[in-house]
């Protein structure tokens, strides 16, 4: 007795069937783990008939799905006709469970119905609707002769998650309308630096359309998944100390430095002009690569300035949250200064503005954070509090603006209560800090921590405001150094996890924007 | 003791000898006269008129004074030491090549302990600085820190504190003349530089000069361009400069 069975099975790849139990027949038909691929011509006569007479009348496409070979560790793709060009520049995994891909597509025949990634028992279905599109001119001039291409977005990002064990082999599987089966290896590398999320980042600024979906599928859960990663390795952190450390600071004052170190030099000489023996001084610098500069900077400032503080160095580059909260674990004060480099006394002031900011949380317990007003060098508002609004074309998530930019400074009034204050200036309690373990390191540059941490504070019944009686200069990202293209993405992925954490609470609409 | 620092230094002048009256001075005055370079070593007029207050005033009685100058590799330079004193116990001369031009700074570590340790020597009444090139506008801070008795001033020569092309008030690459600088016309001298850096380049010069107790301009008009850019007016003398003495001009070439 023979027969032909046609055995559905979306799930496993091909020739992955290990049994056929016909329970009528009371039997149990051993098949071969690896089923062999038969070309149509090397059945028998009678099985043809069989299958072209076939079920539902698919005897056609049951035919055409025969030569299909299981997955052998090879690179079957150029097989395909009409051609179709799937090549990775790079494959990471994306912990726990995910890869991301990064590449570039070309199906000129339009002929490629499904891709999947497929690896450990897992099949996961690409969808390149999803994806981040990426320019490639490079691949356009080259096979734009072959096949009359215009579209110049045939790169791509792509993730797919929830492979459980990524650290075996994995394959992407092409399939045709044809039927056609193709496979092409894909074997992730493991990269947890910064440096790799900065360039994953570096793709262009996606189509408002497209924006919501390459956040929510790609970019959002890739980037929040490498940061976790690298976050998870505690960094070595060298520590220098200039000057005899304070006996019990009331405050620390904790500044980040990046991308230029100058801006220390500037601010322990105007901090030296009114020192103050109960306010401690930190430096973070978050950029291995200045080290030697910051060394023999830090040395020269102490010996010219005479004004204590330590420079703490982690050997990698860390970002400005968890470098923000490497300066926060090392505080000791009561309270705790948030300080950017780029932010200067005006006249004479010293230091002495710390204490009146301190000053003001010790006065009021239902105050959490207070930073002074900041201006721009000519004297105009650079912020005094800030709040929500969406931003035209960047999606309807919510963004900071920092209310009254550019206007002539207000008079000084006391305290002004604001949705949210400024991180570059921010004076708060060490033990709410604590509380709530620092700066979210999830974000990725100085952009919305600050925001996050002051909504933390009001959704504890704390209030966040600007002291109208202290002014200080701000320079505005000049600490930042030059505008790159990663960092519009990284205030987009920023943005994208902010409005995730807090959009639900309502604190985002509630005060400010009808200032 | 309060002393007249313009007093103690300059004085007023006696028709017949070109020289500060002593009756006009406190008796016992130290003082230490700062330049940027010797008139050993170039012939200027701020080097030339800071080494005239400092043989006049050691010319008088009850004044002792002392004269510190930079550019000192012009001399040459000696392994290990960035203070030498080649002229005699009453003149040092500074070496360093740390001296950074656009925040008129010095950073050099060694340039405050060696620049301290003469100070505490000489511990002077008061310190006329003619220049703050090469020593830093960081050398005021000094001042404070190791003679806290001294008086600090300082004679202004040019616009050097103003105009960071070289002092001149002349606009980069047309050299027309400018009155007054900003970070945006700056900015545009210098493209190379963001215009917040001359921004913070007045932030920090401005903190030095809080350092400066008296200043001496030598014309109304130089006094009035660096009252419009943020010097205390109450704090500047105007005052002309000695030309030099015959008999100084030939002591000084001549060893030269």
């Amino acid at each position: 007795m023979g027969f032909v069975a046609v055995v559905h099975a979306p799930r496993p790849p091909v020739g992955d069937l290990v049994a056929l139990e016909l329970t009528a027949l009371d039997c149990r038909l051993p098949l071969a783990s690896q089923a062999t691929a038969q070309a149509e011509l090397t059945l028998g006569a009678l099985a043809r008939r069989l299958v072209q007479a076939g079920p539902g009348g698919r005897g056609h496409a049951i035919l055409s799905l025969l030569p299909r070979r299981g997955y052998d560790g090879t690179d079957t793709l150029g097989q395909l006709w009409p051609p179709v060009h799937l090549e990775f520049d790079q494959v990471l995994r994306v912990p726990p469970d995910g890869v991301a891909l990064v590449g570039w597509f070309v199906d000129p025949g339009a002929a490629v119905a499904a891709l999947r990634v497929r690896g450990a028992g897992a099949t996961i279905e690409l969808k390149p609707a999803t994806w981040v599109q990426v320019k490639r001119p490079d691949v356009l001039e080259a096979l734009a002769p072959r096949y009359g291409l215009e579209q110049d977005t045939l790169g791509f990002v792509a993730y797919a998650p929830g492979l459980a064990k990524v650290g075996t082999e994995l394959y992407v599987e092409i399939e045709t309308w044809q039927g056609e089966i193709a496979y092409k290896p894909v074997r992730p590398v493991e990269l947890f630096g910064l440096g790799v999320i900065k360039q994953l980042l570096a793709v262009p600024r996606q189509p408002r359309a497209r924006l919501a979906a390459a956040f929510d599928s790609v970019l959002g859960p890739v980037i929040e998944g490498l940061n976790r990663a690298r976050l998870a390795r505690p960094p070595s952190v060298a520590a220098l100390t200039f000057g005899p450390p304070l006996p019990a600071p009331e405050s620390s004052v904790v500044v980040p430095l990046h991308g230029r170190v100058d801006f220390m030099e500037y601010q322990l000489a105007l901090f030296a002009e009114q020192p103050d023996p109960h306010c401690e001084l930190i430096y973070v610098l978050d950029d291995p690569g200045l080290q030697d500069e910051a060394e023999r900077l830090a040395e020269s400032c102490w010996a010219r300035f005479r004004l204590p503080f330590q420079l703490l160095m982690p050997e990698a580059n860390l970002g400005f949250a968890p470098a923000t909260n490497l300066g926060i674990d090392a505080a000791r004060g009561t309270y705790v200064c948030l300080l950017n480099s780029d932010v200067f006394p005006i006249g004479p002031t010293g230091l002495a503005w710390v204490a009146k900011l301190v000053r003001r949380l010790a006065e009021d317990p239902t105050l959490g954070a207070v930073g002074p007003l900041l201006l721009y060098e000519d004297d105009t508002v650079q912020h005094a509090g800030m709040h929500y609004e969406q931003v035209a074309g960047l999606s309807d998530w919510a963004f900071l603006i920092h209310t009254g930019k550019g206007a002539p400074a207000p008079p000084a009034e006391g305290l002004r209560e604001a949705p949210a204050i400024t991180g570059a200036c921010m004076v708060l309690r060490r033990a709410d800090l604590q509380t709530l373990g620092g700066l979210d390191q999830g974000y990725l540059i100085g952009d919305f921590e600050d925001s996050d941490l002051c909504l933390q504070l009001r959704a504890r019944g704390q209030r966040c405001a600007v002291d109208t009686d202290l002014r200080l200069y701000h320079l505005e990202r000049q600490s930042q150094g030059p505008a790159s293209s990663w960092r519009m993405n990284a205030t987009l992925v920023n943005a994208w996890r902010h409005q995730r954490r807090w959009h639900a609470s309502g604190l985002l609409s509630d005060m400010g924007a009808d200032r | 003791m309060k002393k007249s620092a313009t007093g103690a230094v300059h004085g007023p002048v006696a028709a017949d000898t070109g020289l500060p009256e002593p009756a006009a001075r406190s008796p016992g005055v130290r003082l230490l006269v700062v330049c940027h370079t010797h008139p050993r070593f170039s012939r200027g007029g701020a080097e030339i008129t800071a080494y005239e207050t400092f043989r006049r005033a050691a010319a008088q009685p009850g004044v002792e004074a002392w004269f510190f100058a930079s550019n000192g590799k012009a001399h040459g330079a000696k392994i290990g030491v960035s203070v030498q004193q080649p002229f005699g116990p009453r003149e040092f001369v500074h070496t360093g090549e740390a001296y950074e031009q656009f925040k008129l700074s010095n950073p050099d570590p060694a340039f405050e302990r060696e620049f301290g340790r003469v100070l505490r020597e000489v511990r002077p009444d008061v310190v006329h600085f003619h220049h703050y090139l090469g020593v830093g506008v960081e050398a005021f801070l000094y001042v404070r820190r190791h003679a806290p008795q001294a008086q600090v001033i300082l004679t202004l020569h040019e616009y050097l504190i103003i105009c960071n092309h070289h002092g001149q008030m002349v606009t980069r690459p047309n050299l027309d003349l400018c009155k007054t600088a900003s970070p945006q016309r700056c900015g545009r001298c210098f493209p190379e530089q963001a215009p917040q850096l001359f921004f913070l380049r007045r932030l920090w010069l401005q903190r030095f000069l809080r350092e400066v107790d008296t200043f001496i301009a030598p014309s109304n008009f130089l006094k009035e361009r660096y009252v419009a850019w943020g010097l205390d007016p109450a704090k500047i003398v105007v005052l002309e400069n000695f030309l030099p003495h015959e008999q100084a001009r030939t002591a000084c070439g001549d060893a030269a």
